[in-house]
């Protein structure tokens, strides 16, 4: 017996190449090199790098964020498709940033005053930092979305949107990493923490609203 | 058959990928029972072929979100597990309820006996308020045209309402008890 359904599923069948992990990492690698590049061609170097390289400054900061982005980046491929899980990579590279944060908060520990992040409220630093990486996740996350997101199945839309946001978020933290030469853990965890935490915000909204299917 | 065959949809579903619309056919037509005897246990039965449709539909749809190098099976039973749980979403706040195919011929009997309820509680209060209970409530005059009738004031005909219909409330509730 015909099935009306199936013949029409049958009759519009094309060739489909199926989503590729490798497409998406590759792609994590162009937009980090180029959100790299486009924070050194407009803010440059932080401005004491000689120094930053010496303490350690110049790599513990971005290597923070960058860790914890490839987290999500491993979670945004699992849960691309409706089976997908939270893969344990994920844990493992967001428990390395983790463990830099922690071995920096030890180092710092003596230092640590809150009013280190009153003071940088209403500096142009750090109302810089706010402002690209909010306005380079927004933009991550739109190249991600455009790229891979929309050809995406996931059984948690809600959790892939923030998945998302966290990861684009943590990408333009990387970059705008090597320009900034605020170290106070507490100024890390603050400034870039804030806009880290609005972007998976965002991205679970968007998530729910765009990524049903 | 409404087993689920792992060797023969794996390689069915690959072939699809590369457009082969015979493998394609063969494992629509497989998934169409199994599809209906996963629901058939999880859902009510008016909405089991819409679901089965709507799950071949988004296999098509997203179908690029298969991994050729894994198994079918998990991936097409998380897509029916979550085109069911946005089919419970969208459909949660409404409960289907049958009405009985006869359901005016209960509201008509429901009527006749409230109607005979009525009479016989008129029966046992005065004359003139039952009169005017009847124009007004049964035959449904206005207070103007049974002030007419009856001669009275059209506010005495109201009194005269809100009086009797008290003293029929409280026969209703010695009935009851």
């Amino acid at each position: 017996m015909n099935n009306p359904v199936i013949d029409t599923l049958v009759d519009n069948l094309t060739p489909t190449k199926p989503l590729e992990n490798k497409s998406l990492y590759s792609f994590y690698v162009v937009v980090l090199g180029l959100s790299t590049l486009a924070v050194l061609a407009t803010f440059g170097l932080r401005f004491d790098y000689q120094a930053a390289i010496e303490t350690g400054s110049m790599f513990w900061k971005p290597a923070i964020f960058l860790f914890v982005s490839l987290g999500g980046l491993f979670a945004m491929s699992s849960l691309s498709r409706p089976q997908g899980q939270m893969p344990k990579l994920t844990f493992a590279f967001i428990g390395i940033g983790l463990a830099i944060l922690g071995w920096q908060t030890i180092n710092q520990y003596p230092d640590i005053s809150l009013s280190h992040i009153s003071q940088s409220f209403g500096m142009s630093s750090a109302n810089a930092c706010l402002v690209v990486t909010s306005v380079g996740g927004i933009l991550l996350t739109l190249a991600f979305w455009k790229f891979w997101l929309k050809k995406a199945a996931s059984s948690r839309p809600v959790l892939l949107g923030a998945v998302s946001g966290f990861t684009s978020a943590n990408i333009a933290a990387a970059a705008y990493a090597l320009h900034c030469n605020m170290d106070m853990v507490l100024y890390v965890v603050g400034f870039y923490g804030v806009v880290i935490l609005a972007m998976t915000l965002l991205g679970a909204v968007l998530g729910k609203k765009v990524l049903n299917w | 058959m409404r087993t689920y065959n792992s060797n023969k949809w794996d390689e069915w579903m690959r072939a699809t990928l590369n457009g082969d619309k015979n493998a394609y056919r063969l494992l629509l037509t497989e998934l169409n029972g199994w599809l209906t005897a996963y629901y058939r246990k999880r859902v009510a039965e008016p909405h089991i072929e819409d679901l089965v449709q709507e799950t071949m539909m988004a296999l098509h749809a997203k179908m690029q979100t298969f991994d050729p190098e894994q198994a079918f099976g998990p991936w097409i039973s998380a897509i029916a597990k979550y085109r069911m749980i946005d089919h419970f979403r969208k459909t949660g706040r409404h409960t289907h309820i049958e009405l009985p195919d006869d359901l005016s011929a209960h509201q008509t009997d429901d009527a006749e006996n409230a109607f005979h309820d009525v009479g016989i509680m008129l029966d046992q209060i005065p004359e003139e308020q039952a009169k005017v209970i009847r124009m007004m409530k049964l035959e449904e005059l206005s207070v103007a045209d049974v002030a007419e009738k009856t001669g009275h004031s059209p506010s005495s005909v109201k009194v005269m309402v809100h009086r009797g219909m008290k003293k029929m409330q409280k026969l209703a509730k010695k009935n009851k008890a």
